[in-house]
């Protein structure tokens, strides 16, 4: 039945050359080359749940009294949009579960993205010829970003809200034209009308096609410049071992989609996550604490709260604290990621194309470097729940913030340089072992003890 | 009786007998009377644990169902081990199928089931797991979770036993140093658990509550029973076994002497043995009988009050004055506990009260005889209205405490605490007095009827709290939920892909 | 290899079994926790199932491809710049020409952009004016009127300006701090009677509402980002990333006993904007 199908698609499309060639392809299997199909899948999980939900929601801000099966918000005024998450949520099967799911994908998302981007940094895969990939995979970060925030908004209940608040607030500090571009994007002063849909629009349209774009750009590029590899045994730069795409690749792939789909939904069945009937809809004067933004976002709550208290006066006019934090630092940090591979290229001077893989302690110096700019994300992100952590522990919240101040400062110097200095020692270490790949001749020393050199003319056994 | 049970483990024995006929007589490791005998045990404590009388009581009694698991876990699962059955599987099978359990038990999946640390939290991961989620719930519901959960309880209890229990092929040989650690780690974590249930102030299987005709209090009870069983109980039992583990590491060591040198110092011999005692000390403070409460309550105050609040109740640098306190306040302090400070300097948290309730009426019936402060407690009933309740709750309360009244830090070390422990009483008399840093609401701020309201909102959440979704997480939001997406999803995830992917 | 094979049979009769028990629990209406166990159970063994037979079933094998798909070799290279300059030579023949071209662009881009102003309205007088005005009464979230004699010292209420209850910018704390606690500056003298003290309620550093208040050490935290406003003294910040205190609103008592606002604010509330002198 197959065959027939590929004849099929061959009078009409011509497609034999190409199958012939594809299913053929080499992919190489190492485990760590999964985690960006990890993110894929749930890209897709994500897409499918949310088809489903966009169904059921209603991205209104009309309000409407409640009158579905949550007894203590019977009555309440509310916006539509609340209301029909709750709905959803509370009084339509499976929907709890298809949104737990959808939310729980998202979260996983975006760590399999994280962990997929320092892979490629730490084994120097964004070098020449993949900087342009490098490049759409940090804008399918942030729009992974954007459609996070905006998809958790969706509902307006009190903590999302609480977050568009201080995402307001923190795009009218910048200098010019930031109330202006708040009062357009937003509609208005805050809290306005037209935001929820046009949040379900971004989130819903723009956002995702924009991924798919850049997506296919990006496994489009992956399949024309071939992946990469580890060094090893036939491995040269000249060409990729691996399995073949039909049926090995495939099928493993199609498993770990299956197992992906099988992750989130085992959170999502299990692990409860956003109760946004606990929270109530949204209130511009009340607020519940403690509130934190979803991990992904964690970072930037961490900067505003470690943020100094600086609000400038230039000439009647203020440049407010949020500004540094919330705008200057994800600026800063997204443009030294965006133009890493050509700081690197100026600073190793090394233009050559690379198709082998670095092992991370093979450049030292990178893998430091990455290391204090991952700690300092962490560090931040962990400062974004330091209010959790002081109930937790006991202790002052604002000696924690003032620690972390600290932390954030001297602790990404002390794990880079380790790192570092780690990394050189591994290498050195591996490097002074002398490489046998034919015999070994074995000789006595004066001295009583044994020493092998390589012998010189081994023909290497085939 | 149930006899798809009695079925079951008559196909063991036969299945048992069976396999024992075809042990190869030639292989080095015997099987003996001990082996079988331990077989035949378990088969024992298993009809005693799955039939009746246990059974049919278990599903009334909370107590009889821990006793049941306990029968299981601690007794059914270390006997399985002992009548090693890897060994009789191994020399029982023909060639190629012994030689295929062979490879499957080199293999990375029971090696990864079978490492100590896996099967260490596994254990206490499915035993306070299965008690603090609704996976203990759903199996008194359906009965097939049930005998899932038994499953899972005994396949977990297997591996957590097979780490220490070496007949046969073991993946991880732990030498005994590390198995008594083993075991020493695990009894506090048992006793831990049954303490856990053992304090818990409200019942958390509503099936019970049911079985005891509606009565919470009966079901709080055998809670409370069974928490007892499973801390005393399993606690001497796991003592049992951690004597055993060190007696049997005596018993080598002095063997491994002896085979050495006669010379080796005596003191390898049976390791010392530190006793383990399980007390719990009560200390009631009693009064003579006789006296009269104000007398009593003076008494007491003089003992446990006056060395931070004055003779004279006017206060000192470290306790407030209380001659214009109210009465809620005193009660207030004395029944959450919070009074007698621990640490003057600390945040005073909800714990168990010092006092009896007839201790805690004399201090406040001497305490008001010296204040000119009043009454102002409003009565609270359970009918308040939950809709504005909740309301009131979002917009006065949930900025400090949450709006899951989970509590949360308002800095500077202090936390407004969680709710789960308060009474309705203890809430209103808060909201009226303002302990510590939170401020009071008097009635013209919060009338009677809005503390009314606010209290039956606040008992939902304590009992009835709508989680829908699944594990709570503890309520403390993007933060744990964060954790568990790297860890459990994420984590996962990775493991997976390490077993689909190379490692060249 | 028949065992591998058998898992994987079992496998997928497992997922078969899953994907029935999510149908059954939908059915049933059982519940997240019950639906998703069967999906999950029909998902994982159905991938645990692919994962088997790819793993242990297919012959494992290794194919090499060359990388010689780029660059691409020196005629392909030459023909396609012949390619390119063939139309780049009309182009750079008419300089004048595609400036002109570029200009049009640009004008064009610049034009499309002018429908983006309709998303919003005029920034205007909304960030420097909450509905405070001079005599406003103040009202609880209930809309009711709060009295001298309705907050006791050390208590805390939420306030709006009656007939705007819930308005987002007008949200306002109201607090009553025992005598002599105060320290008011010198023109704020009269804005606090009888211990009763006003001040917005939006934070002034990212705009989250200030709900939480210590009352026995008269600070204000905001749960958002933890920053601290002390209330005895004009609610300055001492504590966290907030710059500026939290404006107050002058209060006066009525001769019927009722709060009433003197005027609005005397400065824009909330955090700050570049406008903002």
């Amino acid at each position: 039945m197959i065959r027939r199908l590929a004849l099929a698609l061959d009078d009409r499309l011509g497609t034999a050359h190409f199958m012939r060639k594809a299913l053929r392809k080499a992919f190489p299997d190492h485990w760590s080359f999964m985690l960006g199909e990890i993110a894929l899948y749930c890209f897709v999980v994500l897409l499918a749940t949310g088809i489903y939900l966009g169904f059921f929601f209603d991205a209104s801000t009309q309000p409407l009294t409640y009158d579905g099966s949550y007894l203590s918000l019977h009555g309440i005024q509310m916006s539509a949009a609340y209301a029909s998450v709750l709905r959803l949520s509370l009084d339509t099967r499976a929907g709890l579960l298809l949104r737990q799911i959808h939310h729980w994908a998202a979260l996983v998302f975006l760590a399999a993205i994280t962990v997929h981007m320092c892979r490629i940094f730490f084994t120097g895969a964004f070098r020449r010829p993949r900087e342009l990939n490098w490049i759409i995979g940090l804008v399918l970060l942030i729009l992974a970003l954007g459609a996070g925030f905006t998809g958790y908004s969706l509902p307006d209940d009190l903590l999302s809200g609480t977050g568009l608040r201080i995402a307001y607030s923190v795009l009218i500090s910048v200098p010019f034209v930031g109330v202006d571009l708040a009062f357009l994007f937003f509609g208005g002063d805050f809290p306005a009308a037209q935001t929820i849909g046009r949040l379900f629009f971004t989130h819903v349209l723009i956002v995702p096609a924009l991924i798919v774009v850049a997506l296919t750009l990006h496994l489009g590029i992956i399949w024309r410049q071939k992946h990469t590899q580890f060094r090893g045994p036939g491995r040269t730069e000249n060409n990729v071992i691996g399995s073949p795409l039909w049926p090995n690749y495939a099928m493993k792939s199609v498993g770990l989609l299956f197992a992906v789909a099988a992750i989130v939904t085992a959170l999502g069945a299990f692990f409860q996550i956003n109760p946004i009937w606990l929270y109530g809809p949204y209130n511009p004067s009340n607020v519940s604490s403690p509130a934190q933004p979803d991990w992904y976002i964690g970072w930037l709550e961490g900067a505003l709260r470690l943020g100094p208290s600086w609000d400038w006066q230039i000439f009647n006019h203020t440049v407010p604290a949020p500004f540094f934090a919330g705008v200057m630092l994800p600026l800063a940090f997204f443009f030294l990621l965006f133009v890493w591979p050509f700081l690197e290229r100026a600073m190793t001077h090394d233009g050559e194309p690379h198709q082998l893989l670095d092992h991370p302690s093979d450049t030292p110096w990178r893998t430091g470097v990455g290391a204090a700019v991952l700690t300092f994300a962490i560090v931040l992100t962990l400062a974004g729940s330091d209010d959790v952590q002081a109930k937790i522990f006991g202790i002052s919240v604002e000696t924690l913030a003032s620690l972390y101040r600290i932390v954030l400062l001297i602790f990404p110097v002390v794990v880079g340089l380790l790192t570092f200095e780690f990394a050189r020692e591994l290498r050195d270490r591996r490097n002074a072992l002398p490489k046998a790949d034919g015999r070994v001749v074995i000789s006595r020393t004066d001295s009583g003890g044994f020493v092998g050199q390589p012998e010189e003319n081994t023909q290497r056994p085939s | 009786m149930n006899y798809t049970v009695l079925l079951l483990l008559l196909l063991a024995m036969v299945l048992y007998v069976w396999l024992v006929s075809r042990y190869d007589e030639r292989r080095i490791h015997r099987l003996n009377g001990w082996h079988m005998a331990a077989f035949g045990a378990m088969i024992a404590v298993l009809y005693l644990a799955l039939e009746p009388p246990l059974e049919p009581l278990a599903d009334g009694s909370f107590l009889a169902h821990m006793a049941q698991h306990m029968l299981l876990v601690y007794v059914a699962a270390p006997l399985f081990l002992l009548s090693a059955p890897m060994m009789l599987l191994l020399g029982s099978l023909d060639l190629a199928k012994a030689r295929r359990l062979g490879r499957f038990l080199r293999g990375p999946l029971w090696r990864s089931l079978t490492f100590p640390v896996f099967t260490w939290l596994f254990f206490m991961a499915v035993m306070w797991g299965a008690h603090f989620s609704a996976l203990y719930e759903l199996a008194l519901t359906y009965p097939a979770v049930h005998i899932l959960e038994h499953a899972l309880f005994l396949f977990s209890a297997i591996l957590f036993w097979q780490a220490i229990i070496h007949i046969g092929p073991v993946s991880w040989p732990m030498n005994f140093p590390l198995r008594v650690v083993y075991v020493f780690l695990a009894m506090p974590q048992g006793a831990f658990l049954g303490l856990a249930l053992y304090q818990t102030r409200m019942t958390l299987y509503p099936h019970y509550v049911v079985t005891h005709r509606g009565s919470a209090a009966a079901a709080l009870a055998d809670q409370h029973a069974g928490g007892a069983l499973m801390w005393i109980v399993g606690g001497l039992l796991l003592f049992v076994v951690f004597m055993v583990v060190v007696a049997m590491w005596g018993r080598y060591e002095r063997r491994l002497g002896e085979q050495l040198d006669a010379q080796l110092d005596a003191r390898l011999g049976r390791g010392s043995v530190l006793g383990m005692a399980l007390a719990v000390a009560l200390f009631p403070l009693g009064a003579r009988a006789g006296a009269t409460a104000l007398d009593q309550g003076q008494r007491l105050y003089q003992i446990h009050c006056s060395s931070c609040h004055g003779a004279t109740l006017a206060g000192s640098a470290s306790a407030p004055d209380l001659r214009d306190v109210s009465t809620d306040a005193v009660e207030f302090y004395l029944t959450t506990g919070r009074m007698p400070a621990i640490a003057p300097s600390e945040q005073n948290q909800h714990r168990t009260p010092v006092f009896a309730p007839a201790q805690i009426d004399a201090l406040v019936a001497f305490v008001m005889s010296r204040s000119h402060g009043s009454t102002v407690l409003p009565f609270v009933d359970n009918t308040g209205n939950l809709v504005r309740g909740r309301a009131l709750f979002i917009a006065n309360c949930s900025a400090c405490h949450g709006a899951m009244a989970q509590g949360g830090s308002v800095g500077y070390g202090w936390t407004a605490p969680s709710l789960d422990r308060a009474t309705v009483t203890q809430v209103a008399q808060a909201i009226r007095i303002g302990p510590g840093v939170m401020p009071r609401f008097d009635e013209h701020t919060l009338s009677d009827r809005d503390v009314n309201d606010i209290v039956r909102y606040v008992n939902v959440l304590q009992t009835n709290i709508p989680n829908a979704g699944g594990l709570p997480l503890l309520a403390l939001g993007a933060t744990a939920e964060g954790l568990v997406a790297w860890v459990l999803g994420l984590g996962t995830l990775i493991v997976i892909i390490r077993l689909i992917g190379t490692n060249a | 290899m028949t065992t591998r094979l058998g898992s994987t049979a079992v496998a997928f009769g497992v997922s078969i079994l899953g994907s029935a028990w999510f149908a059954a629990a939908y059915a049933l209406h059982a519940g997240p926790q019950l639906e998703g166990l069967g999906l999950l159970v029909a998902l994982g063994a159905l991938g645990l199932g692919i994962i088997l037979w790819a793993t242990f079933a297919i012959p494992q094998e290794q194919v090499v491809d060359i990388r010689d798909d780029y660059p691409s070799s020196r005629d392909e290279r030459s023909g396609a710049e012949a390619a390119l300059q063939h139309g780049a030579d009309e182009l750079d023949r008419h300089g004048f020409l595609v400036t002109f071209l570029m200009a049009a662009f640009g004008a064009l881009g610049v034009a499309v952009l002018f429908p983006l102003r309709s998303l919003g309205p005029r920034f205007g007088e909304g960030l420097y004016r909450t509905k405070w005005t001079p005599g406003a009464r103040v009202v609880g979230e209930n809309g009711v009127p709060v009295s001298s004699s309705d907050l006791a010292v050390g208590s805390v209420l939420t306030v709006f300006p009656d007939g705007h209850v819930g308005d987002a910018s007008s949200q306002t704390l109201l607090l009553r701090l025992p005598p002599g606690v105060l320290q008011p500056s010198p023109q704020r003298r009269d804005w606090s009677p009888q211990g009763y003290v006003a001040f917005s309620k939006v934070c002034t550093h990212a705009g989250c509402p200030v709900g939480l208040y210590r009352s026995s050490t008269y600070q204000l935290l905001c749960p958002c980002h933890q920053s601290v406003f002390d209330v005895a003294h004009a609610a300055r910040p001492i504590s966290g990333p907030a710059a500026r205190a939290l404006p107050q609103l002058p209060l006066q008592i009525a001769d019927d006993g009722y709060l009433r606002a003197q005027s609005d604010y005397t400065e824009p509330i909330g955090p700050g904007f570049w406008q903002r002198s």
